[in-house]
């Protein structure tokens, strides 16, 4: 039984991959105040880690992994089986950090972001379950080994080499191989562990995939039901540790303060959100999150260099789904089915059963130009076989399809295909995409390293060695802004960028700090739309719930209260329900401390720009019209219409350098440099007891504040990362 | 005669949870079920007889196929949640439609222990491919990858049985539950070396005195090896509040299946049981398979695929 506070088992499983040894602490206890649960004490536990190790390679043992379920995890409450999972960035870190000479403050050999990044499945509730808050794992292991959590047993496992089944490209062929465990695919993974005998079916994994263990930045960590953690690289920083996969199983009464008031949640959002006629309700049920791709208002994509794309025509998505799914899945104790699994019935992959799509689709189907599902779903379900976040490779992809057609990529370093074929990489072809997805999985030599490595770093590589340009782009990433409109085609974008595949709520929301944070943390599902949403974003964050699944809490049953049910806090409406809450107070305490991280780790303000593309391309845009195009601020967004065939109105990009300034000084932080206040530290109460940055930020201050004026203010050179610094002269 | 058993003696329990209703669409999908049974297996009369509360003859001409195939034709009506099972009835899953989201054990866990806890459910849903066999490396189709399924493992109530037959002194060690009769066939009951497992005479669920239960795993080990493997060591609450290990089994909640109410899908149907139709695995060809080859059955139903 937990001993102490109400809400939590007081134990947390650290595990050393050094010494393959673990342990049971109650460390993260004594911030549990502050940082209530979920992403905030995890990012607290990081900061503790790290805060006197900036610069150390996130990748090395120093670095720390750890898997935090949500306050209400294991419980009786829908929508809250995704856990984060927390680390220094593997994404942000790559050889461009460390080749760039222009790059300000690049004093940290290996300096990375703060990095966290969500995943739904069942393996969360089955963590907490097992009796842990949750899992930190640091060091690094010689060898891979498969972490096995029973309750209160937990033991590191070393799996033997395993035959698997490979697939050819081309023709679907396939092919047993004996191979090496971490090449592994996520299926092949589960059917290992399901199979053997130290395991049985009511057990769940997360796990890392072949692509990881081979060193892909984008690579993600996969859950059982195939949901990816995909932002941060949080997949190779996993494998980095050698630890291959998670699996767990727990059967244990979670703790909390009122368990009445949470089982007549269970009872009341089953009513509320089964039974329900609302138009939100209904849809999410009915197609999941593939909703945003079918209907009127979702973000249909188009690609700057294409014509219209578009997957569902209007009107047509009932009839797409109800030809190619079969069945749905989804994770536990939800309602939603966002997991779609279907049978296609034509192309290359006739015959086979594939996910998809969900509303990550939009964000690489419709940059590679795809039109089929039957074509999409088969290499949407490879790319999580092989360890990858969708919307990463899908940045990739798009990047090694538009730098072939430009021939910035040739035949030649392409090179041939598993039937030897010459590859070729054509807008649109599922087979030529499907040999890129396994090249870039699997493939050594110069090119797939480097892709591995991210759009940016492989445009940066290329430049390098073959001194291509096109339009005088130093980085062929910029090429492919696939700018339309909505947030999700902005997610797509920033995963080109490196930028942690964020997507800004600074772009369609009128209010610039929040939005800004949300780009700045990367905050993928966790949302900030103005002052008051800060409250909301920080109960989903230390609670890692999905949108999509908690919007069927209602009534009296509402996001705030189960700080009431599970902790027995008395906060009452108005604390935490809406501007300057205190669950505000806890989100803004827990950007601050982000903030102080990426400053400690060198990152200053130019790091936080973005690619003035993304604002200034013309775009095309689907068929209907949506709302997210309503709402453009004047001078950076991209503006359309929404009527057929339309190219947007590119914008100027003007507003971006002032929003940064605005942001800062929203957050509390120096307008110009970004380092916190003194003030906003007291506020936040991080500059006294168990959280003390004020001497990390007096140092930041005092060793880089003239630095980073000086670059700033003065050295026009640090703008040439920009596609157009002539547009930013020096001032 | 301790609390807790005073308590599962009690019939009239609650459990705590208040009665779901399921949905009007459910209600009405599942009348439509009854008029297709009427009109494929022709059993009218049968059926009628039933609701009549006589028993229905032996049908084994009307056996149905493996659940998740297309061709299953009921072999009784089914019975809306809503109305109280008062006649030996059992759970039969729609395995197609499972999603995998655990509100049923959600609901039992509660039902039987006032808590969420994965032990002390009676319905377990395990996530099973049916390409597992490829660690093994025996090659299955290609055209099967990747079409896992989730099954909702429950006590089928197998094995015949006279519920019909009530002139037997009881030898049950607690009333309400009909004697302990040497024809029950259900597995579990024949290998309890405590003569501690009866049917219960409204349900025809199997229930087990804990005061004579030692706990052997007799009945668990039978129930894996011979039948569904829905049996297991679980934990329980006792009175006091500390856990206890018992036997989980389900007693479809003395008439109320909470698991039946919750499910959003609609995965779970009470069908009426013929006590006379002999042993499960000659009824159901899924009642003695493992997962595995239960997911294989399943998913080559499901995805239309060999």
């Amino acid at each position: 039984m937990p001993t102490g506070d109400p809400g939590y088992w007081s134990k947390m499983l650290k595990v050393n991959m050094t010494t393959g040894t673990w342990e049971a602490t109650d460390e993260h206890m004594q911030y549990n105040t502050s940082f209530l649960h979920g992403r905030q004490m995890a990012m607290r536990l990081l900061w503790e880690a790290l805060k006197d190790k900036p610069g150390a390679d996130p990748l090395g043992p120093d670095n720390v992994l750890i898997i935090a379920p949500g306050l209400s995890s294991g419980h009786a409450v829908p929508g809250v089986s995704r856990y984060t999972a927390v680390c220094k960035n593997g994404l942000t870190m790559n050889k461009f950090t460390l080749e760039n000479p222009k790059r300000a403050l690049d004093e940290h050999k290996w300096g990375a972001t703060i990095g966290h990044a969500e995943g739904g499945g069942q393996f969360a509730p089955m963590l907490k379950m097992a009796g842990w808050d949750m899992l930190y794992v640091y060091g690094k292991s010689s060898t891979v080994k498969v972490l096995k959590i029973n309750n209160d047993k937990v033991e590191l496992i070393t799996p033997p080499n395993m035959y698997y089944c490979e697939y050819l490209g081309y023709h679907g062929k396939k092919e047993f191989k004996n191979v090496p465990f971490e090449q592994l695919t996520i299926p092949n993974f589960e059917e290992w562990w399901m199979t053997d005998s130290r395991f049985d079916l009511r057990y769940r994994s997360i796990a890392c995939g072949p692509a990881a263990f081979k060193g892909g930045r984008a690579t993600a960590i996969i859950s059982e039901l195939g949901r990816a953690a995909g932002r941060c690289g949080c997949g190779v920083v996993m494998a980095s540790k050698g630890l291959k996969g998670v699996v767990c199983f727990g059967d244990q009464v979670c703790p909390s303060n009122n368990k009445a008031d949470l089982y007549k949640w269970f009872e009341s959002t089953h009513n509320t959100a089964v039974t329900s006629a609302s138009a939100d309700v209904s849809g999410n049920r009915l197609y999941g999150t593939a909703s945003m791709l079918g209907t009127a208002t979702g973000s249909r994509t188009g690609h700057n260099n294409s014509d219209q794309w578009d997957p569902f025509p209007a009107g047509t998505f009932p009839a797409v789904v109800t030809r190619f799914w079969v069945r749905h899945s989804t994770c536990y104790n939800c309602y939603v089915r966002c997991m779609k699994i279907g049978v296609c019935q034509r192309g290359p992959w006739k015959g086979w059963i594939a996910e998809g799509p969900e509303y990550e689709s939009g964000m690489s189907q419709s940059n590679w130009w795809m039109r089929d599902i039957d074509d999409y779903a088969p290499l949407m379900t490879m790319m999580e076989d092989y360890g990858w976040d969708i919307i990463g490779i899908g940045g990739i992809i798009g990047f090694v399809l538009e730098a072939w057609e430009r021939g910035f990529i040739t035949n030649e370093m392409l090179g041939l295909d598993r039937d030897g074929k010459q590859l070729e990489a054509k807008w649109g072809d599922p087979l030529d995409i499907s040999e890129l997805i396994w090249n870039i999985s699997y493939k050594d030599g110069d090119l797939w390293d480097w892709l591995r490595g991210g759009s940016t770093y492989a445009g940066y590589r290329i430049h390098q060695a073959y001194g291509t340009q096109i339009d005088n782009y130093p980085f062929p990433s910029t090429l492919t802004p696939p700018v339309t409109r909505g947030k999700a085609t902005k997610a797509y974008y920033y995963a080109m960028d490196g930028k942690n595949h964020s997507y800004a709520a600074w772009f369609y929301q009128g209010s610039y700090w929040t939005q800004y944070i949300a780009c700045l943390r990367g905050a993928c599902h966790v949302e900030g739309h103005g002052a008051g949403a800060v409250g909301s974003a920080a109960i989903r964050d230390m609670n890692v719930s999905c949108s999509f699944g908690d919007s069927g809490w209602g009534g009296t049953y509402t996001k705030n209260n189960f700080i009431r049910f599970l902790l027995g806090r008395e906060y009452t409406d108005a604390q935490l329900g809406s501007n300057n809450s205190i669950a505000a107070s806890f989100g803004c305490r827990t950007v601050t401390l982000e903030k102080v991280f990426n400053l400690n780790e060198g990152f200053t303000r130019e790091d936080d720009w973005h690619n003035i593309k993304a604002y200034t391309v013309p775009t095309y845009c689907g068929v209907a019209g949506g709302s997210n195009n309503a709402t453009g601020n004047p001078g950076y967004y991209v503006q359309n219409t929404g009527a057929e065939e339309d190219v947007g109105t590119a914008g100027t990009g003007s507003g971006l350098e002032s929003s940064i300034s605005t942001s800062y000084g929203g957050a509390g932080w120096n307008r110009l440099t970004g380092i916190p206040s003194n003030s906003i530290l007291t506020t936040q109460s991080l500059d006294s007891g168990q959280t003390n940055l004020r001497p990390y930020v007096e140092e930041i201050r005092r060793k880089y504040t003239m630095q980073m004026a000086r670059e700033i203010c003065y050295n026009r050179e640090i703008w040439d990362f920009r596609p157009y610094p002539s547009q930013y002269p020096a001032r | 005669m301790s609390e807790l058993t005073e308590k599962v003696l009690d019939q009239s329990t609650n459990y705590g949870l208040k009665y779901v209703s399921i949905s009007r669409r459910t209600f009405l999908k599942g009348a439509l079920a009854v008029g297709g049974a009427l009109a494929l297996a022709g059993t009218t009369a049968k059926i009628k007889a039933s609701a009549a509360g006589e028993l229905p003859p032996p049908v084994a001409e009307t056996l149905p196929s493996p659940p998740g195939v297309s061709s299953v034709v009921p072999v009784a009506m089914v019975t809306p949640s809503r109305i109280p099972i008062d006649k030996p009835s059992f759970i039969l899953p729609k395995y197609e439609k499972c999603i995998g989201c655990k509100k049923c054990q959600i609901a039992c866990a509660i039902a039987h222990t006032e808590e969420v806890r994965d032990a002390a459910n009676r319905v377990i849903v395990e996530k099973a491919s049916p390409d597992m066999d490829r660690a093994n490396m025996q090659i299955h189709s290609a055209t099967i990858v990747g079409g896992r399924v989730d099954l909702p493992i429950l006590c089928m109530k197998c094995g015949t049985f006279l519920p019909g037959v009530m002139g037997y002194e009881p030898t049950a060690s607690y009333a309400g539950l009909l004697p302990l009769n040497a024809t029950d066939t259900a597995f579990c009951f024949q290998n309890c070396p405590e003569n501690a497992i009866a049917r219960n005479s409204k349900t025809g669920a199997m229930q087990i005195d804990r005061v004579a239960c030692t706990v052997c795993g007799s009945c668990v080990t039978a129930c894996k090896e011979l039948s569904v493997g829905c049996l297991r060591m679980s934990r329980d609450k006792k009175a006091n509040g500390e856990s206890m290990w018992i036997v989980g089994m389900c007693d479809l909640c003395n008439g109320n299946p909470q698991c039946v109410a919750m499910c959003p899908e609609g995965v779970l149907e009470v069908w009426l049981k013929d006590p006379f139709s002999g042993n499960r695995n000659e009824s159901y060809n899924n009642f003695n398979d493992s997962p595995l080859v239960l997911a294989r059955r399943i998913a080559a139903a499901m995805y239309k695929v060999e």
